[in-house]
């Protein structure tokens, strides 16, 4: 489909515009690696990493999961977004503070998966509610 | 399907785990454990998995530290490169449930990574009580009991 096709259809220019530069943007996918924490590795053949293609932070996540489809539900809730206690690095970059997972990649980045760990004990008793 | 999960770990490892939770009470404790599965190495079967050492961590909950605790992102790659430096991996966490059972509350599961082993220690007035540990299942709905083997060192 192109930009043509799109205005043909009475959407505005600018749509279009955005619509070629992603189609464009598509040709130049980047060769990224995203390391698997240890304990995914069972969902991804045991590997510590994996290489993607990807123009975004995003994208590389969703490449992973194509490639591994049990990571899935690991790395993000049944509505599509990452879980609380998925940490995402670009390079050595907490993708939270940049722009999250629309954050651009470059050829030879590393995305890695952190885990962030949290419990606690049944619902506290209400002498600690009131503490 | 019902999968058969065993843990083991030293005395002494063991002891310090229920240390540890008696220091920080009534607040909870936590920490990695460092060790090795055999599921990674190669040629062998099954998933055989030993805590060779701990790593002690501060709980970074401090807006409610009695019932909750929390490991940052940076913590677990601290934990990591120590593992590493041993030749291990982390296997799994400890923490303490002051005045509270040694089982999984369903905070502790929605918030939990499958593969690891999670130890509770229950610390009943401030003194080390029973210790468990338990798996998140692939499904992520429930949890199976791991069987902790609790080994004396000149056993080994």
């Amino acid at each position: 489909m192109t930009g043509r096709t799109i205005r043909q259809n009475g959407l505005k220019f600018a749509t279009a515009r955005r619509f070629e530069f992603g189609y464009a943007e598509t040709e130049k996918n980047m060769a990224v690696k995203v390391i698997i924490p240890t304990p995914l590795r069972v969902y991804a053949a045991k590997k510590d990493s994996a290489e993607v293609s990807a123009q975004t932070v995003g994208e590389a996540l969703g490449g992973l999961t194509a490639q591994f489809a049990e990571l899935r539900k690991h790395l993000f809730t049944d509505d599509g977004k990452l879980r609380s206690f998925v940490n995402v690095y670009l390079n050595d970059e907490d993708i939270r503070y940049m722009a999250k997972e629309a954050t651009p990649v470059k050829d030879g980045d590393v995305v890695s998966i952190v885990p962030s760990i949290a419990g606690g004990n049944a619902a506290p008793p209400n002498r600690r509610a009131q503490e | 399907m019902a999968q058969e999960f065993q843990l083991q770990i030293g005395r002494e490892l063991a002891e310090r785990i229920g240390r540890h939770g008696a220091e920080t009470f009534p607040h909870e404790c936590c920490g990695a454990l460092l060790g090795r599965d055999s599921a990674f190495e190669e040629g062998t079967a099954g998933s055989a998995r030993e805590v060779l050492e701990l790593f002690p961590l501060v709980n970074r909950r401090d807006d409610s530290p009695r019932n909750r605790f929390a490991v940052t992102a940076e913590d677990v790659l601290e934990a990591e490169n120590v593992a590493r430096q041993h030749g291990l991996d982390v296997v799994g966490w400890y923490h303490s449930h002051p005045d509270h059972p040694a089982r999984p509350s369903q905070f502790d599961r929605e918030h939990a990574w499958p593969w690891y082993s999670y130890i509770i220690v229950s610390v009943m007035s401030g003194a080390p009580a029973d210790m468990a540990s338990w798996r998140l299942n692939d499904d992520r709905q429930d949890y199976s009991p791991e069987r902790i083997e609790i080994r004396d060192r000149a056993a080994v």
